[in-house]
């Protein structure tokens, strides 16, 4: 396979979800529905949300009486993402696949995974999840208590994350309940990570955006977003396609390329991603005013 | 002729005639005895023979014998060797020595693991991701 590109969209497509995976880790905690199948921009998802039930006596109706008042689905429109790059054949002849890979995958890792992202932080705005926490400028493990409790009074589903700007998320690596009796030898400090704590997963996103409403984390069970994705369907002519999937998450990446008229190799990472609003009471916005 | 010139001409050839008659029956016993001797002499060649193929099929007979048994022998050493061959590799292992085998003359020797090929081959998932990831390096060279 020497001197030809065919294995080249295999090789990006499995480097590319390989460091997708690593920057999304923080859609674990939402309920969805991630497939490798094709659609297009546009397709609706039911993404049934992970949520409580409530077993009732069993009587003269049999089981016909369906006790999955709160177990809904909410409906989740996809969306066409992609990122292209062009490499100059004399390059990628010179210096091989390795390039790249190098040249290509961080770049489109983080473009893909901030456009997912984007998705999902259009949501976390005031019209769509009413409760909130004045948290001020730093985050103490005592306001994260306050917010599980709301999410216990709204029967949240799981698991439960909390999902925290890098202020936030540093300030409470210094937080001395976190820290506690332990010192030096304390999780956080040799980590530098908070990982499961109050009964939630913790994630940090750098590019957390503020909605214009002071957001800078939220609290949320499994049913409060609903995200989706899926992989276009794209067939051009003279093009190699590859696709990874992320056998953890189920996300599904496309990789396309071919060589241009012009003579550049265009290389392009593309999938089908949206996320909307599932239980509006299972989510909590943290804000700084 | 006369009576006596006549008597002595029968005489004669009477003479003559009982000479012959003697010749002849002289011959015939000859040629009897001939006879005799000749068969008895080929009746005696036939046993000898006879006593010679007798030997021979004996000595056949012994011969297939001898030829089994050395077969027998044979399979015997070759089985032997093998369980020396597996005793030497026993006494390798013992001392930390992995044993391993000599290429066969003439048997192909395997070809270098092709990973991309490996790679394209799976399908795509969990098994092709941990390949990638386990042989990343070789893919990724050999891709372009």
């Amino acid at each position: 396979m020497a001197n030809s590109i065919v294995a080249a969209p295999a090789v990006l497509a499995e480097s590319v979800i390989a460091a997708i995976r690593g920057r999304l880790p923080s859609l674990d905690g939402f309920s969805k529905v991630f497939t490798a199948l094709e659609g297009q921009a546009g397709k609706a998802v039911q993404v049934p949300l992970v949520g409580y039930g409530t077993a009732s006596q069993f009587s003269t109706g049999g089981y016909l009486t369906g006790d999955d008042a709160n177990l809904t689905a909410a409906t989740v429109t996809l969306k066409h993402f992609k990122y292209s790059a062009r490499f100059s054949p004399l390059d990628v002849k010179s210096y091989g696949a390795q390039y790249l890979v190098n040249a290509f995958t961080p770049t489109a890792a983080v473009a893909i995974a901030e456009a997912a992202l984007g998705e999902v932080a259009a949501l976390l705005i005031a019209a769509n999840y009413s409760a909130s926490i004045n948290t001020g400028a730093s985050l103490s493990y005592a306001e994260l208590i306050t917010a599980k409790q709301t999410l216990d009074q709204a029967r949240a589903g799981d698991p439960r994350s909390f999902v925290l700007n890098p202020t936030y998320a540093n300030g409470l690596l210094t937080d001395s309940q976190l820290i506690g009796v332990l010192g030096l030898q304390a999780p956080v400090i040799s980590s530098g990570k908070i990982g499961f704590v109050a009964g939630a997963n913790s994630y940090m996103w750098s590019t957390l955006p503020t909605n214009s409403e002071n957001l800078a984390g939220f609290a949320c069970g499994a049913d409060a977003i609903a995200v989706a994705a899926g992989l276009p369907y794209s067939e051009i002519p003279g093009f190699d396609m590859a696709v990874a999937t992320d056998d953890q998450s189920g996300l599904s990446i496309q990789i396309l390329m071919g060589q241009e008229q012009s003579g550049y190799y265009n290389v392009t990472a593309t999938l089908l991603f949206g996320a909307a609003v599932g239980r509006a009471t299972s989510l909590v916005r943290l804000t700084t005013a | 002729m006369t009576i006596e010139e006549q008597l002595s001409a029968a005489v004669a050839t009477a003479t003559a005639l009982t000479g012959e008659r003697d010749d002849l029956r002289a011959t015939i016993e000859k040629l009897t005895v001939g006879a005799s001797a000749e068969l008895e002499s080929l009746k005696v060649e036939a046993a000898a023979k006879d006593a010679k193929v007798a030997e021979l099929s004996a000595s056949l007979e012994a011969m297939g014998a001898e030829l089994a048994a050395l077969k027998a022998k044979a399979t015997d050493l070759e089985q032997s060797k093998v369980s020396a061959s597996k005793q030497a590799a026993v006494i390798a292992a013992s001392v930390g020595v992995a044993p391993t085998a000599l290429p066969v003359e003439g048997a192909a020797t395997p070809e270098a693991v092709n990973h991309l090929e490996k790679f394209m081959s799976l399908p795509v998932g969990k098994e092709r991701t941990d390949y990638f990831n386990a042989h990343k390096a070789a893919i990724i060279k050999a891709a372009i």
